[in-house]
């Protein structure tokens, strides 16, 4: 007769047994708001760095983006008075 | 006077750091524009035998890929230009009359006709010389030459909404304003640096169209001010990953833009397509708690990335709102934002790089909050060795338990191979064992089965760059019956747009005969970018009659007089079209 083995583990865990993704650290991508940022254009931009194509972005502190949402508006404003504007 | 507006509008992407532009295409000294296009023959928007009724103008503006701006529907008799201002974006600068733009070339009127007379001469071996002579096509140039393609997307879209028999009176009477977006731009299927060429290309339009309304008045001698030409502006271009509710800068511009009542300028609508993915599983909505399948597939170069809108709510965020992302083969991880616009990569075991994930709230309007997120996935075949990559197969995201309650709408973003555009992408899809697409005969189903309990949903799942209050929705019925097409997205009430048009022969045969580039070319093209330019045509017309609808209701109640099935969404028929052989 073998020993007994502990399960460590619930066995109806559908995740028992398999290896933990992480997330880094959040920090902010931006520290302001201009058209056309977005996500997309954070990753493409850190990509073409990464390959020697353009200067890195800076690295910012979590928070540093935290008055983005409120500046939308006035990146919208600013494009009306532009195109209608004397 | 336009004081540099488009470029400094853009200082911050005067640098290009994503790339879109090639060097060569940068203008290196921006300048303001004078009143000298008024005074200047070949500054001029038009020649004077084109100019517009001041009463009976109104113009029509197309933001797209390859607009064929030599094509005889888009003259008069005798070869005289009707398109007044022609931007290439990615052109080599050149100078001329366009330096207060930040790259490319513009094209007037009268340099068109110049070209055109010169193949008449025998001077330009051809039509097609004409782009190669103007330099908006050059092959010796590190950019996709799509002006170069037989029936290119924007020869179809732009000839639908503006292309004109040179006999035809109505031509004179709807000049064109159109915006060649550069290659890269529309190779992107993912719209990723779409957004600032776009919003350059609006305001290009609107200073152009003030601009040709002051050489109506200088020309015809009327007081300034007094000309003011509607602008219906055609954008054939979407995505498939957003919010939906008008709230992205480009959606609140177009919707500022077209409730503006300038002094000097007519009404500017705006006409895009209701989008083509109903059936595409790109979109489903879920609760905190739940989540669901993304299968992400193998040999994608590019990275697939997925929008997540949640509840709309009153107080700033405060952290409730998670993403939770399986990897195949991965336990669940979570994320933990505590602020606006914070991103967190995630790593696998061994603390190789998978993807990344963003938290991108947004301050609506009426001050209220939107949660948002962005997960996007690197590529699963990079371009480069040693480039960060993730594992294809089935992927899971979801709402993190705790997370504010209510409807997340998570929206795969557009990820595919545009026809003619060299890129390696693939795209990626939801998977819900509850979402069934056929019938037992094999028959598509066209709509969401009432408790089917499927998180993966067809309708809503429309276009994003439409999401807002005031742009025109186009769809796409079939001709032979009027109904409309499997792929045509719907608004989420079901229906395929605000207004509907034939594009489709049939429900067995797929697309619509269209214009190639070259004079007297034609090809056989399907999707909504086709029922757009089509409506835009048919509001032009109606414009240009007098008619002053003031917004999207009104504009539909009006379609709904002149449809050929007006309930439940107008369908209108009969533009300009081939017939079907």
């Amino acid at each position: 007769m073998g020993a007994a083995v502990e399960l460590k583990q619930e066995p109806n865990d559908p995740n028992c047994g398999k290896a933990q993704p992480e997330w880094t650290a959040p920090v902010a991508a931006y520290t302001r708001y201009r058209p056309g940022l977005s996500p997309y254009m954070h990753y493409w931009q850190q990509l073409r760095a990464r390959r020697g194509q353009t200067a890195p972005p800076p690295d910012h502190q979590p928070e540093d983006g935290a008055k983005l949402p409120g500046q939308m508006a006035e990146a919208l404003e600013d494009l009306i008075r532009r195109s209608f504007g004397e | 006077m336009i004081a540099l507006a488009i470029m400094s509008a853009f200082e911050d992407f005067v640098n290009d750091p994503a790339g879109v532009l090639p060097d060569d295409a940068m203008n290196p000294d921006p300048q303001e524009l004078d009143d000298s296009d008024l005074d200047d023959p070949a500054l001029a928007y038009l020649e004077d035998a084109a100019l517009p009724d001041p009463d009976r103008g109104c113009i029509l503006a197309v933001i797209d890929d390859a607009i064929p701006f030599a094509h005889e529907r888009l003259t008069l008799p005798g070869g005289v230009s009707r398109v007044a201002a022609f931007w290439a974006q990615d052109a080599a600068f050149a100078g001329g009359p366009g330096l207060d733009l930040p790259s490319g070339i513009e094209l007037r009127g009268p340099a068109i006709g110049q070209l055109l007379q010169q193949v008449a001469a025998g001077v330009l071996p051809g039509e097609d010389a004409i782009y190669r002579a103007s330099g908006v096509l050059d092959f010796r140039r590190d950019s996709t030459p799509s002006t170069a393609y037989s029936d290119p997307h924007g020869a179809a879209v732009a000839l639908l909404a503006a292309g004109f028999a040179p006999q035809d009176p109505a031509g004179r009477d709807h000049p064109l304003i159109a915006v060649n977006l550069p290659p890269r731009i529309t190779e992107d299927s993912m719209g990723t640096l779409a957004p600032v060429s776009i919003l350059a290309s609006i305001l290009f339009i609107i200073t152009r169209a003030r601009r040709l309304c002051r050489l109506v008045e200088a020309r015809r001698g009327l007081s300034a001010g007094s000309v003011r030409l509607p602008v219906v502006i055609n954008l054939s271009f979407g995505l498939t990953a957003g919010a939906r509710d008008g709230s992205s800068l480009l959606e609140r511009f177009m919707d500022a833009v077209s409730a503006v009542a300038a002094a000097d300028l007519g009404p500017v609508h705006f006409v895009l397509p209701t989008g083509n993915n109903r059936q595409s599983r790109l979109f489903a909505r879920l609760k905190p708690g739940e989540d669901i399948g993304w299968r992400i597939q193998p040999d994608d170069r590019t990275i697939t990335p997925i929008e997540i809108w949640g509840p709309v709510h009153d107080g700033p965020p405060d952290g409730r709102f998670q993403i939770t992302v399986t990897p195949p083969g991965l336990a669940p991880t979570t994320t933990a934002f505590t602020a606006p616009w914070q991103y967190s990569l995630l790593t696998g075991a061994d603390g190789a790089e998978l993807g990344r994930a963003y938290y991108t709230p947004r301050l609506l309007e009426n001050g209220r909050w939107r949660e948002g997120a962005t997960v996007i996935v690197n590529p699963t075949c990079p371009q480069f060795p040693g480039e960060p990559w993730a594992m294809p197969g089935e992927w899971r995201v979801g709402i993190a338990p705790g997370s504010l309650d209510g409807v997340y709408e998570t929206s795969v973003q557009r990820d595919e191979v545009i026809r003619g555009f060299p890129r390696e992408a693939r795209q990626s899809s939801l998977h819900d064992p509850a979402y069934r697409a056929e019938d037992e005969a094999g028959r598509p189903i066209l709509s969401d089965p009432p408790a089917s309990g499927a998180r993966v949903v067809r309708d809503g799942a429309f276009n994003t760059y439409a999401g807002g209050a005031r742009p025109i929705r186009a769809g796409a019925v079939e001709a032979a019956g009027l109904s409309l097409t499997s792929y045509c997205s719907t608004l989420g009430d079901g229906q395929g747009g605000d207004c509907l048009l034939p594009v489709d022969r049939s429900h067995g045969l797929s697309g619509m005969i269209v214009r190639g580039r070259a004079s007297g070319g034609f090809s056989i093209q399907a999707g909504t970018s086709l029922a757009a330019p089509q409506f835009a045509r048919w509001l032009a017309a109606r414009l240009a009659a007098g008619d002053a609808p003031a917004d999207r209701g009104a504009i539909r109640t009006l379609a709904q007089l002149h449809a050929a099935q007006p309930n439940p969404t107008p369908v209108l028929d009969g533009i300009d079209r081939f017939l079907p052989f």
